[in-house]
């Protein structure tokens, strides 16, 4: 944009000026382009998972138990009771990237909501609305779902009801923050002067400037959320057994650790992948929209 | 009037408003604490008695524990318990909450002390590295960031495990102390794969923000007006990073709850006898009124942090104690 005002005479045809807007895809920096193609294809494996040729992640033979790597048909190894290891990662990956990506996706829209409510309330709304975010903010995510996952009981439903009121907080905190600063730009006042009506402020000028950045914030978020629904299955506050969850083949695979510890490293890569994967299209993401690079 | 005394008016009256604000937000998570553990599908008295119990005996026990009077005035009850130090009693461990949760605080605050120590060095050192002079050291620094920031606590801790206990046993895979042993030495080793552990996404929430201020800094004139003053590299790096320090706080203290949630899961993955490794036995256990007592010291823990990271940085922060400066 800033060169091709420097190289071209002052009286250029309007196209040669004309603001070329590039897709925020082609905008990602390398490393999210990367973390991007290697979270479409896992996707993509966890998505035809029922059609590829994979054991049965539910059921082994007991004469196979804990295989080592590379074992005649296991390419992973098994478990202790036999099952195929590749089998179980990618359906515990489907479970987790659902117990992953649905709780924020809730949380995304009612925390955006509480914000932007917040955001363009005077001051006694925000800061009552502002004061309940904080409070909840006073609790460790970690035990707030663990509070939660004990109170609702174990399963895949109440997993995600109990992740969506962790993240509802942070994600209020920063729509309303984006939202307090998009208000008193100058084209939302010249919106207001010229009369447009609180509705329409909201959904032409305010919402399509703050709801990027809460979408890339809430991308990097997918991450932190793997990671907590993964450590409450691990210590058996997740999806029950034998429903494979990265979580819980973490914890099975911890009588591994002193015999064949390369087998207890499987599920613990697949965790550290996703938990990375998802924080660096976000920040990827957030680069592109704001144009800041975090180094110059 | 002078300066001093209105700054010092200021200060008091910022600690005091905290003061208000951590008493209200304590007072609200006790309440989730509670209602969450109440909320809990079953009768505490069948728990407590087993199956074999009669329903007299169950309505007796109820009447014992309060369980019939309106929740409010549960809640309530229990709170006035609390704040006299009577967590309720642990039937799973035989013995009064309040005596299991001593020895694990002390565990958890070792841990996490240990953890933040690490965490401030990991943070200097890292800032510095991605403020450096030359790109590749930049670049690098910045993946290993990402990384830090990013990987859960419990897979690297059992990584750590892994490589450094079992693989190449440098450092012992679980417990507090040898049996027998048990000097600071031994703790210390047993500490640092589960510290380090902790301490690596604080770290690198450290160096980022230290990593922001000194970039700040470095587009002013202060740092090469004071190096023409004479200065030391030394000398200009203590001022840099004078700068950066109250940033630096508070993301620490955020962090402080970071590294609880994650000690939740590091201390069973180490047999850590804490905090964190009493709550998840305690829910495997349904000994919920241990459940409560833990989950309740530990958001007062977090809760009590921030307020010091605030007072802290209100201490440090010219803009509040004008008069001194």
């Amino acid at each position: 944009m800033t060169n091709s005002s420097a190289s071209t005479p002052a009286v250029a045809s309007v196209p040669a000026v004309r603001f070329h807007r590039r897709s925020i895809l082609s905008r990602l920096p390398v490393r999210s382009s990367v973390a991007l193609g290697i979270l479409a294809l896992i996707v993509l494996v966890v998505i035809a998972a029922p059609i590829l040729p994979l054991a049965n992640p539910l059921s082994g033979s007991l004469s196979d138990r804990l295989l080592p790597f590379l074992s005649d048909g296991h390419v992973l190894g098994t478990d202790s009771q036999g099952r195929d290891m590749v089998s179980r990662l990618v359906f515990a990956t489907r479970t987790s990237l659902i117990a992953g990506v649905v709780p924020i996706i809730i949380a995304t829209l009612i925390g955006l909501i509480i914000g932007t409510i917040a955001g363009l309330s005077g001051k006694v709304v925000n800061t009552i609305l502002m004061r309940a975010v904080d409070i909840m903010f006073a609790f460790p995510g970690v035990l707030l779902s663990l509070l939660l996952a004990i109170t609702l009981g174990v399963g895949l439903s109440t997993l995600i009801l109990a992740l969506t009121v962790v993240w509802i907080a942070p994600v209020a905190r920063i729509a309303e923050t984006e939202v307090a600063r998009i208000r008193d730009l100058d084209f939302v006042v010249a919106a207001r002067a010229s009369g447009a009506s609180m509705a329409s402020i909201l959904l032409r000028q305010v919402t399509p400037v703050s709801l990027p950045a809460v979408l890339a914030y809430s991308t990097s978020l997918v991450g932190a959320n793997v990671a907590i629904a993964g450590g409450l299955g691990f210590i058996g506050l997740g999806v029950p057994s034998p429903e494979p969850e990265l979580g819980s083949i973490l914890q099975e695979m911890q009588v591994a650790i002193y015999t064949d510890p390369s087998l207890a490293l499987a599920p613990v890569v697949v965790i550290l992948a996703l938990s990375v994967l998802f924080p660096l299209i976000g920040d990827g993401l957030r680069e592109a929209i704001t144009g800041r690079g975090s180094d110059s | 009037m002078d300066y001093k005394a209105i700054a010092q008016n200021r200060l008091a009256r910022f600690i005091g408003g905290r003061l208000v604000l951590t008493v209200f937000t304590a007072f609200f998570v006790s309440m989730v604490v509670f209602f969450a553990i109440r909320a809990i599908p079953g009768d505490p008295a069948l728990i407590l008695l087993g199956n074999d119990s009669t329903p007299e005996e169950r309505t007796a026990l109820r009447t014992v524990m309060g369980l019939d009077e309106p929740l409010i005035f549960q809640f309530f009850g229990w709170l006035g318990r609390i704040v006299t130090g009577d967590f309720g009693f642990a039937y799973s461990q035989g013995r009064p909450v309040a005596d299991v949760l001593g020895p694990a605080l002390t565990n958890t605050l070792l841990l996490g002390g240990a953890a933040s120590i690490l965490a401030i060095i990991i943070g200097l050192a890292m800032g510095n590295l991605a403020t450096s002079r030359w790109r590749p050291v930049r670049r690098a620094t910045d993946w290993v960031e990402a990384f830090f920031l990013s990987a859960p606590q419990y897979t690297v801790a059992l990584v750590f495990l892994i490589v450094f206990a079992v693989l190449v046993p440098l450092f012992p895979a679980g417990g507090m102390s040898t049996r027998g042993d048990g000097g600071p030495l031994d703790v210390a080793s047993h500490l640092v794969l589960p510290a380090l552990a902790l301490a690596l996404a604080p770290g690198a929430q450290m160096a980022r923000s230290l990593k922001t201020s000194i970039s700040t800094l470095q587009a002013t004139e202060l740092l090469p007006s004071l190096r023409a003053r004479g200065l030391s590299p030394l000398r200009l790096s203590v001022h840099a990073h004078h700068n950066a320090l109250p940033p630096m706080i508070t993301v620490l203290g955020i962090q402080v709850g970071s590294m609880l949630g994650g000690a939740l899961f590091v201390e069973n993955i180490f047999s850590i006898p804490g905090l964190g490794a009493l709550v998840v036995q305690s829910v495997g256990l349904r000994d919920y009124q241990l459940v409560q007592g833990v989950s309740l010291l530990v958001a007062v823990i977090f809760i009590v942090v921030l307020l010091a990271a605030d007072v802290l940085n209100a201490l440090l922060d010219p803009r509040i104690r004008v008069g001194r400066a």
